[in-house]
């Protein structure tokens, strides 16, 4: 039976580097990446079109997706959750906003940062939610896509021995 | 906007003769000069050898470094030569940058004029564009490379980018240099990147009159597969296309 609320969804901790969709197989971006849930990285970079790369320590990073032909927004953005079960597929969605009241307090845990993994192709702005505490939120402008790259030296790829970053147009920081 | 090098790629020969004599002692580690008999001190050549200085190659590096660590490494994998090339990295003041890399023969630290191979001079010209030059010293005095321009939104390693964020601050009041310890350790990582790359570094001819090592070649573009680390694969984007008659469910 279909989902029904935010509060039955599964949305669980996953590998980085399944949540990511990072595969050492391929130089590209997966464009058909449709996983989500949630993984806790000690570091990542976030990474600007300029250039620019902002380190993030201790992230919940939150894989989580919207529509590439969306409505836009004010203030939020709808999210898509692919959902199989059995042959079936289907869409569930929700508003970020909803999402966040439903489910970010108990998710946070003891990271000093969340970050969302979360492409916003229309630029909605969005506000500081309830339940961050202290820590600063990461979201961005524009697609985002994850990218590791092996530290300098390096010649295996493994966890550990990888650089990740998550790649956007531009970063926000609430 | 970026001045891409397009010309062929410059090198300059180093002529080591038998009048040349410098009485600096050198302790790099674990080699002795080419085909010469008499010790270590490699500024006595006692037959011609040649020397070259891929500068395309060390303009990439430093365009493509994510540190100093990471740039001293990638110009040792560079340099063709025996000795470990040292890099020290000096923020001038907000706007410019000094890298220097230098033979440390003393193993001092400190950056002699008798010493030096390059300079990279960095100047930030405004808040989205920045302008550099390299230029050879004392075996190298006749290399000076134009002035490249680069902007913010170019690619770049970190070691550039960071100079367009808007929260950057300089980081190298205190210059870093590599360390004695760490020369050690960027010897063996040069002598295994040169042992897996065996076609771009021949092994020294014994006799006189050969010379030894080559062009260092240009580093690639980005993408995976850099011996020398760094390489990128590619992950999921967080977008995702709805197919037209898909079952959508809102939830509560």
């Amino acid at each position: 039976m279909p989902v029904q609320t935010l509060a039955d969804l599964p949305f669980v901790a996953r590998e980085p580097w399944d949540l990511l969709g990072l595969d050492p197989q391929r130089a590209g971006p997966d464009p058909d990446h449709d996983t989500a849930g949630y993984c806790r990285l000690p570091a990542l970079l976030l990474e600007d079109a300029a250039g620019g790369l902002t380190p993030v320590k201790d992230a919940l990073v939150l894989g989580l997706h919207s529509r590439d032909d969306a409505e836009p927004l004010t203030g939020d953005i709808e999210l898509e959750f692919v959902m199989r079960e059995g042959e079936e597929t289907y869409s569930a969605v929700a508003l970020l906003s909803e999402f966040f009241d439903k489910r970010l307090a108990g998710l946070v845990g003891d990271a000093s940062a969340v970050v969302l993994a979360l492409c916003n192709p229309q630029r909605a702005d969005l506000k500081r939610p309830a339940g961050l505490g202290e820590r600063p939120l990461y979201y961005a402008h524009g697609d985002v896509t994850a990218w590791m790259q092996r530290r300098p030296g390096v010649r295996h790829w493994r966890p550990g021995e990888v650089q990740i970053f998550l790649a956007a147009e531009r970063w926000h920081r609430l | 906007m970026s001045n891409t090098p397009t010309s062929p790629r410059r090198r300059l020969f180093l002529i080591r003769s038998l009048a040349l004599v410098l009485t600096a002692s050198v302790a790099a580690a674990g080699t002795t000069a080419c085909g010469s008999p008499q010790g270590t001190d490699r500024w006595v050549a006692t037959e011609n050898t040649n020397v070259e200085i891929d500068w395309d190659a060390v303009n990439q590096a430093y365009r493509d470094a994510e540190g100093p660590e990471d740039f001293e490494k990638r110009v040792n994998e560079i340099y063709a030569g025996d000795e470990i090339i040292s890099v020290s990295v000096r923020d001038i003041d907000e706007k410019t940058q000094v890298v220097t890399g230098f033979f440390d023969n003393n193993e001092d630290g400190q950056i002699a004029e008798s010493e030096k191979v390059f300079t990279i001079q960095r100047d930030i010209v405004d808040p989205a564009k920045a302008q550099y030059a390299i230029n050879g010293y004392g075996a190298y005095g006749h290399y000076h490379s134009p002035m490249w321009d680069i902007a913010a939104g170019m690619m770049m390693g970190s070691m550039m980018s960071r100079m367009f964020m808007p929260s950057y601050t300089p980081m190298y009041r205190t210059p870093y240099t590599t360390s004695p310890a760490a020369r050690g350790a960027l010897a063996s990582h040069r002598n295994s990147f040169r042992a897996a790359n065996p076609s771009r570094f021949p092994a020294k001819a014994s006799g006189s009159g050969k010379s030894y090592g080559s062009r260092g070649g240009a580093f690639g573009g980005g993408g995976s597969g850099r011996s020398s680390g760094g390489g990128r694969s590619g992950g999921g984007r967080f977008g995702v296309r709805r197919p037209a008659g898909r079952k959508v469910v809102r939830l509560g």
